[in-house]
């Protein structure tokens, strides 16, 4: 092999390294850089209260600020919870839906607060037979004020927090707010009478979507593929925030418990909730 | 060579770009969608105020010396404090309120009785109980029944695990059954408009009444729907008011009416009576005309109400010249007890005064002074041994008491008539004890058996007395 030959060569090579292979090189390294894009699920299995609420806003937030997850299913199977830790998840899902998209998934139930949730993303896809709606607002008034010798307080309601009769129309007040959310998050789509659905009644899944109440019918699988359209993306990873977020499952219980430490469907202290009590064992 | 060195920079870039693009490519077709999402209007959500009413002064008209009796007997659901408004309302207006205790039979409470007040009661009335509500009502009582939706008892049952709801209804229908009255095992409810919550109703449509007077605006706070059957429906939904037994609407349908004969008053509901709820709206007014219609029942009392049948002092006029012996002291001393234990005066007279009630007694051969006292009842006394009582037939003057009870606005006249003189006291005693089972009483009248006290039983001859004793078998 000649000097010049081999000069040559060496030429060549240095140019194609330097023209062809550095830029591939840099390329692929930037390119490795670029994440592929996941559907963080976030499921909702249980009551909402102020663990569940704290979770479901951890994993929220952790959608938000990872580029990564592009959009998100909330799977939903709860008869709801209390109202307060309902609306600040509510408020979480509408801030994340600026972002990216949400889809729900409703499993056996999205009752009360568990559907006010949900008419707070997207899109709303459930089995034919999922338990949806109950929208309304439940509570146990307050006792009657009265005094104890040994208890003081400085006014009436530091015992009692508020007359019987305006817990009551609280209620009300928050049946409003149900309501405007089933209506910014439903609009057009809703196909029956305000005062119908303002009964509080559960309809099955594919009732649901006639009068409007979900999208479509579907199963999870169908949320997340419903998901990644919205967000545009293909090849995804299908990931569990809770997971991603390094949460640790809650062992708190919403539900009080009888004696024999029977979960009830009730709750474990009073209060106003956005809940679906499943039907008192009671025969008239 | 030439073309990678004319066009390096270019080559350069793109084959830079290439591997970013198709891994990009390979994950993202387009930018995400992004939608805008509106928060509810929260900061302008209110709590619905309740429409709380201010009313004049209950200036309410003296019933002095009525009684109501307020039903505790049948699991009444219920608390005395709960129905102040409705209590404090029937004492402004002069009546006393009794409240109905095991110790004293109904059939006595209800003798004095204007007006029987039931609240959701839980316990059904027995057939005598129905009964003598329904002699009361026909003798101008007033029943007023309250039911409430939310005054139901739960009986848990052990077999099937599960907690069986008892409605007031069942005994409350039960007691309605003669009135053709009932109460729906239902409650209403109203999603357009409603006073806080869809349960409390709101009325405007209420029919012409006493009861309804002076009413724009009536809310109920859980309330049944009543059947007013030939009655007169008092208070009735409008087109958005529903029941929870059909979910359906209807205009008319009620929650309180009034029997036939008026004396018999049926509400769906008595949360109106407890505080706050008794100020809302036009409820004070209702509350007021309920203690009116309690108090305005024109209660006929008859025989069988005795000692309940005078409203004064009465006076004791013996007529025939029938005079006071060793034997009938005692029966009218336990007489004037009895009529004490209803605060009711008896004073001796020889002859009626000008005002005041009076207990006649006398002969079934009446004397002058007498026969002014029964002439209204047109009984045929001419033939000797036998009394012609109208409409009740002809009954043998022998061991035999009249009861003849006389009512006008000025005094109340109870007449006591025997065929002889002796008989009196045994009268005077079944009379004083409460205890007329011996008589059959028919409105104003009462006939009542003597038995062995009377002439009925003749005293026995001599010739009728054995004069040896029986030998036993002791010897």
């Amino acid at each position: 092999m000649k000097i010049d030959e081999i000069g040559f060569n060496w030429k060549q090579i240095r140019h194609f390294l330097l023209w062809i292979a550095l830029p591939l090189v840099i390329g692929f390294l930037v390119a490795a850089t670029i994440p592929q894009p996941i559907i963080g699920t976030i499921h909702l299995d249980l009551a909402i209260d102020s663990y569940s609420a704290n979770e479901m806003i951890a994993q929220i937030n952790y959608a938000r600020q990872h580029p990564e997850v592009r959009g998100v299913v909330l799977i939903v199977d709860s008869p709801g919870g209390t109202v307060a830790d309902t609306e600040s998840v509510y408020q979480e899902l509408l801030r994340l839906r600026q972002t990216k998209p949400v889809v729900t998934y409703i499993g056996a139930m999205a009752a009360s607060g568990a559907y006010y949730l949900s008419v707070g993303t997207d899109y709303i896809i459930s089995n034919p037979t999922s338990e949806v709606g109950n929208i309304g607002v439940i509570g146990f008034l307050p006792d009657s004020p009265i005094i104890f010798e040994d208890i003081i307080s400085t006014g009436p309601y530091k015992l009692w927090g508020e007359p019987r009769d305006t817990f009551q129309r609280e209620m009300e007040m928050v049946k409003q707010g149900f309501y405007q959310a089933v209506l910014l998050g439903r609009g057009d789509q809703l196909m029956i009478d305000p005062q119908i659905i303002l009964t509080g009644r559960i309809w099955l899944g594919s009732e649901a979507k006639r009068i409007g109440l979900i999208d479509d019918l579907g199963s999870q699988s169908d949320a997340i593929t419903k998901a990644a359209l919205l967000a545009r993306i293909r090849n995804y990873a299908v990931g569990d925030l809770a997971k991603l977020a390094g949460i640790l499952p809650d062992s708190s219980s919403f539900f009080a418990k009888s004696p024999e430490g029977v979960i009830l469907p009730y709750p474990n202290q009073a209060g106003i909730f956005l809940l679906y009590i499943p039907q008192f064992q009671v025969e008239n | 060579m030439v073309f990678i060195k004319r066009y390096r920079y270019w080559i350069f870039l793109v084959l830079m770009v290439l591997p970013i693009a198709m891994r990009g490519l390979w994950f993202y077709h387009w930018f995400p969608a992004h939608s805008t999402a509106k928060t509810p209007d929260f900061a302008n959500n209110i709590v619905p105020a309740p429409p709380i009413s201010t009313l004049s002064p209950d200036q309410a008209s003296t019933n002095a010396g009525t009684v109501v009796l307020v039903d505790t007997l049948h699991g009444n659901q219920f608390s005395p404090s709960e129905i102040d408004s409705f209590s404090n309302a029937l004492t402004r207006r002069g009546a006393r309120i009794e409240y109905a205790t095991e110790d004293i039979p109904l059939v006595t409470q209800l003798k004095y009785t204007n007006a029987y007040v039931v609240f959701s009661p839980n316990v059904s009335f027995s057939a005598e109980e129905v009964n003598l509500v329904r002699n009361f009502v026909a003798n101008g009582g007033r029943l007023i029944l309250f039911t409430d939706p939310t005054r139901g008892t739960f009986e848990y049952d052990y077999n099937r695990d599960v907690n069986i709801n008892l409605p007031d209804v069942n005994a409350a229908n039960n007691l309605l059954a003669p009135f053709g009255i009932s109460v729906n095992n239902d409650y209403l409810y109203n999603l357009e408009k409603s006073e806080g919550n869809f349960r409390n109703v709101l009325f405007e449509d209420f029919s012409t009444n006493a009861i309804t007077s002076g009413m724009n605006q009536l809310a109920f706070y859980g309330v049944h729907s009543v059947e007013a059957g030939n009655g007169t429906p008092l208070i009735v939904g409008n087109e958005n008011t529903y029941s929870s037994l059909t979910d359906s609407a209807g205009r008319g349908m009620a929650v309180a009416a009034v029997s036939e004969d008026g004396n018999v008053l049926v509400l769906g509901d008595f949360s109106f009576l407890i505080p706050p709820y008794n100020t809302v709206v036009d409820n004070q007014i209702l509350i007021r005309n309920i203690a009116n219609y309690a108090l305005d029942g024109t209660r006929a009392h008859s025989v069988a109400d005795f000692p309940y049948v005078f409203d004064r002092t009465v006076y004791l006029v013996p007529t025939g010249g029938l005079q006071m012996t060793a034997d009938t002291l005692t029966p009218f001393a336990s007489l004037q007890n009895a009529l004490l234990a209803t605060s009711t005066k008896l004073v001796m007279r020889s002859e009626a005064p000008a005002e005041g009630d009076l207990l006649v007694i006398g002969s079934l051969t009446p004397g002058e002074d007498l026969l002014s006292y029964i002439e209204p009842f047109h009984l045929g006394l001419d033939e000797p041994g036998i009394v012609v009582i109208p409409e009740f037939g002809t009954v043998s003057s022998q061991g035999v008491g009249l009861l003849l009870y006389l009512h006008t606005p000025l005094r109340n006249t109870l007449i006591l008539l025997t065929e002889l003189p002796e008989d009196l006291p045994t009268l005077i005693d079944q009379l004083s004890s409460g205890d007329l089972s011996s008589c059959v009483t028919q409105g104003d009248i009462g006939v009542c058996s003597l038995g062995y006290g009377g002439s009925y039983y003749a005293e026995p001859t001599e010739e009728s007395i054995p004069t040896e004793a029986t030998p036993t078998s002791s010897g």
